[in-house]
C-alpha cells in the first residue's frame, strides 16, 4: 500500500496503438511466459534435484527383486496409537529410475503379516492402518505380489509397541493466581495392556530437585519461571516411555511492565507540554494573550469550514464511527468480554470426550472448537457467545482484546515512522544540496528493499517480542512520509515568508518550528492515517506469520490459529468470521478517512 | 539527455544499489547485540553443522573480510549450505525450483491485477459518481483492506474445500477429471501444463484481486486528476470524441503514476505473494520463506531476501524503461 496521491506531470501525446492489438499482445506474452515457465524445470541444469536419486536401488532390469520394495522405516509406537504403514515408497524408487521397468503400486497386492498376542494379523493394501492393542516388540513382514507377473518381493519393518504415557496438558498462567498455580500433575491417562507400575515424575522447581511416584497429585507452582515435569511411565512387562509437561508461570505483572506503553506515550506529551507553559509564562506572563485568543477563532473557524467537507463525505464519516466502535472496544474490553482473561489457561474449556476422566457427572461432551451457544459451559461456568477455538478460548474476548494490539501497533508505528520519516524528509528539503542528496538515495535505497520480506527477515532475527513488532513495523514503513514531507517542504520553502524571515535573521531551527513545521505537517496527515491502515495490516500479516508475540492476543495470531488447525476446511465460520472482519473494517475505516482528509486538504480532488 | 545515457545512468544507479543491497544484506543477519556469529550458527546441539556453517560464512575471522568473502559468494552465486529446510543441502539446489514456480505466479498475476486494475480504475475515473464508479470503487477499497491470508484462506475454503473444484495445495501433481493422475515425472508435456494450470487457477486469482484493488484506486485517482485539466477542456471544445479524449489525452498522462507506484509496491506485491503460497502450499519463494523461519534456516532465509531485493531492483529498473516509453520528456 502506497499513498495514492502522487501525480506524474502532464502533456500531450500522439496516438500509439488501438487498445485490441495490445491486449492481443498481452496474451501472447502471458502465453508464452507460461511455456517458458512451464518448460524450463525439465532443464537438467536448472532442475539438480533429479539427481538425488537414491543409489542404493539394484540395476537388475523387469524383475522384481528384493530390494524393489520398501516396507519403510521401523517405528516405536505408544500404546493404543495407529499407525500407518507404507508401501508405497516403491513409487520414488521407480521415478528416479524409470529404466527398472514397470512397477505400479496399483497392479500389486501388499499383505503385511505379523504376530500379535499369539494371533496371526494379516492386513492387506498398500497403506493400511492399524491400531496397537498390545505392548511389545512386533517384525512386520511385507509381501508384495505383483498381478501381471506374479513376482513377489519382501521386506521386513520392526514395530516397537511401548507403554503410552501422558503427563497431560501444558499450563500457563500468571504468578499470584492461587487456583491456577495449585497445578494438578495428572498421568492417569497413560495406559497400557498390562499393568502400570510405576509413575515417577521428576523436576526443578526453585533450583531444588523433585520426585514423586503418584499418578495424580498436586504442586504448587507460585514462582514466576518456566517448568518442564518429567513423567517415566513403567509397566509390569518392563516397558517405559517417558512424555514432559511444560508449566509457564508469567511473571507478576508489575505497574512498568502493565503500562509501558502507555508511560511511553505519555511521558514525552508531559515532558513536551511542560516545556511549552514554561517558555509561554517566561515569553508573555500569562497563558492565555489576546493574541492567542484572536489566532484561536480563526482557526476554529477554519476547522470548522473542514469538517463541514469532511461532514460532506459520507463515506468517511463511516469510517468515523467504525474507529469509534473500535476505539470503545479497546477500551471497554474487560467489560464487554465474557472471559475475563482469555489467555489465562485456567480459563480455558478443555476437550471432554466419553471416557475422559475429568468427565463431569452428568456426562457432558465438550470439543474444541465448540460453535456459539447461549449455554454457559458446565466445566468454567462461561458464556461462549462466538463459540471456542481449538485450545478451549473464548472467541469473543479474544476479539474484543484484540482490538487492543491492533490498535497499539497501528498508532505507536506510524507514530515512529512519521517522526522519522518527518524529519528526514525537513532535512533534506530544507538543507538540500548534499544533505538532500545523501538522504534522498538512502530513502530510495529503502524504498526499494521489499517490506515485508524485510520485516519477516528482521522479526525472525530479533525474536518475538510485542516491543520489535512495533519498532520493524515503525523502521521499515518510513521512506514514503520522507518523500511526501520532502516535497511539501520544498513548495514551502521558496514562499516569500520564509525569504523574509531569513532577511530579519531567523536561524534554521526557528526557520523550521514556526514556519515550514506549521505548514507541511497538516498535509501529511492524510498519508499518516493511511500508513495506520498499513501498519494494522503488517501487524495481522506478521501474527499469521507466526512471528508475532504468542503473549499477546492480536486478530492476526486467530486467524493463524485457525489456519494452523485446519478450521478453514472443517468449516468453524465463528472463529474466523468475527476476526477477519474486523482486520477489514478497521483497515478500511482508516482508510476511508485518510481518504476523506485526503479529499478535505486537497481541493482537486474535490467534484468536478 | 537521449535515452541511451538515461538508460545509463540507471545502470550505474542499478549497480550501486547491488552492491548497497548485497552489504546491508550481510549486516542484517549480524546486527544482534552479543555474538554477531550467533545469528547463522544454528542453535542445534549438531556440533558438525556449527563447525560446517562457520567454515562457510568465514565466521571466525574479523567482519570485513567476512564481507569481503561474501560478496564473492553472492557473484559466485554461492550462498551457503541450508541447515534446516534440507539439511546439509546446498542452497543453490533448493532455489531453482521455487524461484521459477513464484516468477509464474507473479508474472501471471501482476499482468492481470495491472490489466484489469487500470480498466476497473479508468471505467470508474471516466463514469464518476455513476453506480460503476460507486460499486468499482466499493470492491477495490474492501479488497485493499482484505488481508490477502484471509482471502486466500476464503477462496481456498470454498473451492477447494466445500466445492472441490481444484486441488487444496501444491503446484503440481493433479489434473482435471482425472481421479488417478501419473506420477508428474511420467506426464506428457501438454499434461504437465495443464496440471500446473490447474494448480494455479486459485493462487493467481486470489493474487489477482488483491492486487489489482490498489492499481485500481490509483488509476482512478491519477485519471480522475488529469481529467480536470485545461488541455481536456481544450480537447473537448475541439470536438474530439469521448474516447479518443479518453485514450489519447487523460489515459498517456495518467498511466506515468500508475507505473511508479506499480514499481514501487514490488515490495508489496512479494508480501501478498508469500501470504497466497503460504495458504495454498504452492511450492514457491514465499513458502521456502515461511519454511526457513520456521525451521530458523538463515543461510536460505538470506538468500532468499537477496533474489527477492534483487527481483524489485530489476523491476524497478524494467519500470525506468517503461516510462521512457510513455513519457517522451525523459529521453528528450
Amino acid at each position: 500500500m502506497m499513498q495514492i496521491s502522487s501525480y506524474g506531470p502532464t502533456n500531450n501525446m500522439r496516438v500509439r496503438r488501438k487498445s485490441s492489438s495490445r491486449a492481443m499482445l498481452g496474451v501472447m506474452i502471458l502465453a508464452a511466459f507460461v511455456a517458458v515457465a512451464t518448460i524450463i524445470p525439465f532443464v537438467s541444469i536448472l532442475h539438480p534435484v533429479s539427481q538425488l536419486a537414491p543409489e542404493s536401488v539394484a540395476t537388475s532390469a523387469a524383475t522384481l527383486a528384493l530390494d524393489r520394495i520398501d516396507a519403510g522405516w521401523d517405528q516405536i509406537v505408544p500404546y493404543g496409537n495407529s499407525t500407518c504403514l507404507n508401501g508405497t515408497n516403491v513409487f520414488d524408487i521407480k521415478r528416479h529410475n524409470p529404466d527398472l521397468g514397470q512397477v505400479d503400486i496399483r497392479n500389486m497386492l501388499f499383505n503385511w503379516t505379523f504376530v500379535e498376542n499369539g494371533k496371526n494379523v494379516s492386513k492387506l493394501g498398500a497403506q493400511p492402518t492399524y491400531t496397537w492393542r498390545y505392548v511389545g516388540e512386533y517384525v512386520v513382514n511385507l509381501e508384495a505380489t505383483d498381478f501381471r507377473t506374479d513376482e513377489v518381493a519382501s521386506d521386513t519393518l520392526v514395530v516397537k509397541v511401548i507403554v503410552k504415557a501422558d503427563a497431560g496438558r501444558d499450563r500457563l498462567f500468571t504468578e499470584g493466581n492461587a487456583s491456577a498455580s495449585h497445578v494438578q500433575l495428572d498421568a492417569s491417562n497413560s495406559a497400557s495392556n498390562y499393568n502400570i507400575t510405576g509413575y515417577s515424575w521428576t523436576w526443578i522447581y526453585q533450583g531444588k530437585n523433585y520426585v514423586n511416584s503418584n499418578s495424580s497429585f498436586y504442586f504448587d507452582f507460585t514462582e514466576h519461571g518456566t517448568y518442564e515435569v518429567f513423567l517415566n511411565v513403567t509397566d509390569e512387562n518392563g516397558s517405559w516411555a517417558q512424555d514432559s509437561v511444560v508449566i509457564k508461570v508469567l511473571r507478576k505483572p508489575t505497574f512498568f511492565t502493565e503500562h509501558w506503553i502507555g508511560l511511553l506515550f505519555w511521558i514525552p506529551i508531559a515532558f513536551i507540554s511542560v516545556l511549552w507553559f514554561v517558555s509561554k509564562m517566561r515569553r508573555d506572563h500569562a497563558l492565555v494573550t489576546k493574541t492567542d485568543i484572536e489566532k484561536m477563532k480563526l482557526k476554529s473557524r477554519d476547522l470548522r469550514k473542514q469538517w463541514k467537507i469532511f461532514k460532506g463525505n459520507r463515506l468517511g464519516i463511516a469510517g468515523l464511527v467504525i474507529l469509534f466502535i473500535f476505539a470503545g472496544m479497546a477500551i471497554l474490553a474487560p467489560w464487554i468480554s465474557t472471559v475475563p482473561n482469555p489467555n489465562n489457561s485456567a480459563n480455558f474449556e478443555p476437550t471432554l470426550l466419553p471416557g475422559d476422566p475429568l468427565l463431569l457427572p452428568e456426562h457432558f461432551e465438550w470439543v474444541n472448537p465448540r460453535p456459539p451457544s447461549l449455554q454457559d459451559s458446565p466445566y468454567t461456568s462461561y458464556l461462549h457467545l462466538l463459540g471456542t477455538d481449538a485450545n478451549g478460548q473464548d472467541v469473543w474476548s479474544l476479539t474484543m482484546y484484540g482490538s487492543r494490539a491492533s490498535l497499539e501497533v497501528g498508532l505507536i508505528a506510524t507514530l515512529i515512522s512519521v517522526i522519522l520519516g518527518a524529519m528526514i524528509g525537513l532535512a533534506a528539503g530544507y538543507f538540500g544540496k548534499a544533505t538532500d542528496e545523501i538522504l534522498m538515495r538512502t530513502t530510495d535505497f529503502f524504498l526499494v528493499l521489499p517490506w515485508f520480506p524485510l520485516m519477516i527477515v528482521m522479526m525472525a532475527i530479533l525474536g518475538q517480542k510485542f516491543i520489535w513488532v512495533v519498532l520493524v513495523i515503525g523502521l521499515t514503513s518510513w521512506p514514503s512520509t520522507a518523500r511526501v514531507v520532502r516535497s511539501q517542504v520544498l513548495t514551502v520553502k521558496e514562499r516569500q515568508f520564509i525569504v523574509r524571515a531569513r532577511c530579519v535573521g531567523a536561524g534554521d531551527s526557528h526557520i523550521i518550528r514556526t514556519h515550514i513545521m506549521p505548514n507541511v505537517l497538516p498535509l501529511i496527515f492524510a498519508n499518516t492515517v493511511l500508513l495506520i491502515a498499513v501498519a494494522i495490516f503488517s501487524e495481522a500479516f506478521l501474527d499469521f506469520f507466526g512471528l508475532g508475540d504468542p503473549t499477546v492476543i492480536s486478530w492476526g495470531a486467530m486467524l493463524e490459529g485457525a489456519y494452523e488447525s485446519q478450521a478453514f476446511t472443517a468449516g468453524a465460520w465463528w472463529w474466523i468470521a468475527l476476526p477477519g472482519a474486523c482486520i477489514v473494517l478497521m483497515v478500511l475505516a482508516f482508510s476511508l478517512v485518510g481518504y476523506a482528509i485526503d479529499d478535505v486538504l486537497n481541493p482537486k480532488l474535490r467534484k468536478r | 539527455m537521449n535515452f541511451r545515457s538515461y538508460i545509463a545512468k540507471r545502470l550505474v544507479y542499478v549497480v550501486i544499489t547491488l552492491f548497497a543491497i548485497i552489504i546491508f544484506n550481510f549486516f542484517l543477519f549480524r546486527v544482534m547485540p552479543g555474538d554477531p556469529t550467533a545469528v547463522l550458527v544454528p542453535k542445534t546441539g549438531d556440533v558438525e553443522l556449527k563447525n560446517d556453517i562457520i567454515q562457510i560464512f568465514h565466521l571466525d575471522e574479523p567482519w570485513y573480510s567476512q564481507l569481503y568473502s561474501y560478496i564473492i559468494q553472492v557473484f559466485t552465486l554461492d550462498f551457503g549450505m541450508s541447515t534446516g529446510v534440507k539439511k546439509y543441502g546446498d542452497v543453490r539446489e533448493i532455489l531453482p525450483r521455487p524461484i521459477m514456480n513464484t516468477l509464474l505466479l507473479v508474472g501471471i498475476g501482476t499482468a492481470l491485477a495491472i490489466w484489469l486494475g487500470v480498466a476497473l480504475g479508468r471505467a470508474a475515473a471516466w463514469k464518476r459518481g455513476k453506480a460503476i464508479d460507486t460499486v468499482g470503487m466499493g470492491f477495490a477499497l474492501t479488497f485493499y483492506s482484505m488481508p490477502t491470508f484471509l482471502f486466500a484462506l476464503v477462496i481456498l475454503m470454498v473451492f477447494g474445500g466445500m466445492l472441490g473444484w481444484f486441488p487444496l495445495n501444491g503446484a503440481q501433481g493433479k489434473i482435471p477429471f482425472d481421479p488417478n493422475p501419473p506420477d508428474y515425472a511420467d506426464m506428457s508435456i501438454l499434461q504437465k501444463i495443464v496440471s500446473r494450470g490447474y494448480h494455479l487457477v486459485l493462487p493467481v486469482f486470489a493474487f489477482t484481486i488483491e492486487m489489482m484493488a490498489e492499481y485500481a484506486l490509483i488509476m482512478r485517482n491519477a485519471l480522475t486528476d488529469v481529467l480536470t485539466e485545461d488541455y481536456i477542456v481544450t480537447a473537448r471544445a475541439k470536438g474530439i470524441s469521448n474516447k479518443r479524449i479518453l485514450h489519447d489525452h487523460a489515459m498517456r498522462n495518467a498511466l506515468l503514476p500508475v507505473v511508479t507506484v506499480a514499481a514501487i509496491s514490488v515490495g508489496w506485491m512479494l508480501g501478498g505473494d508469500i501470504m497466497v503460497e503460504i495458504v495454498f502450499s504452492y511450492e514457491g519463494l514465499g513458502l521456502l520463506t515461511w519454511d526457513a523461519v520456521n525451521k530458523r534456516d538463515y543461510p536460505v532465509l538470506q538468500a532468499v531476501f537477496l533474489l527477492m531485493a534483487i527481483g524489485v531492483l530489476i523491476a524497478n529498473f524494467i519500470a525506468d524503461i517503461i516510462y521512457v516509453y510513455l513519457d517522451p520528456r525523459v529521453s528528450v
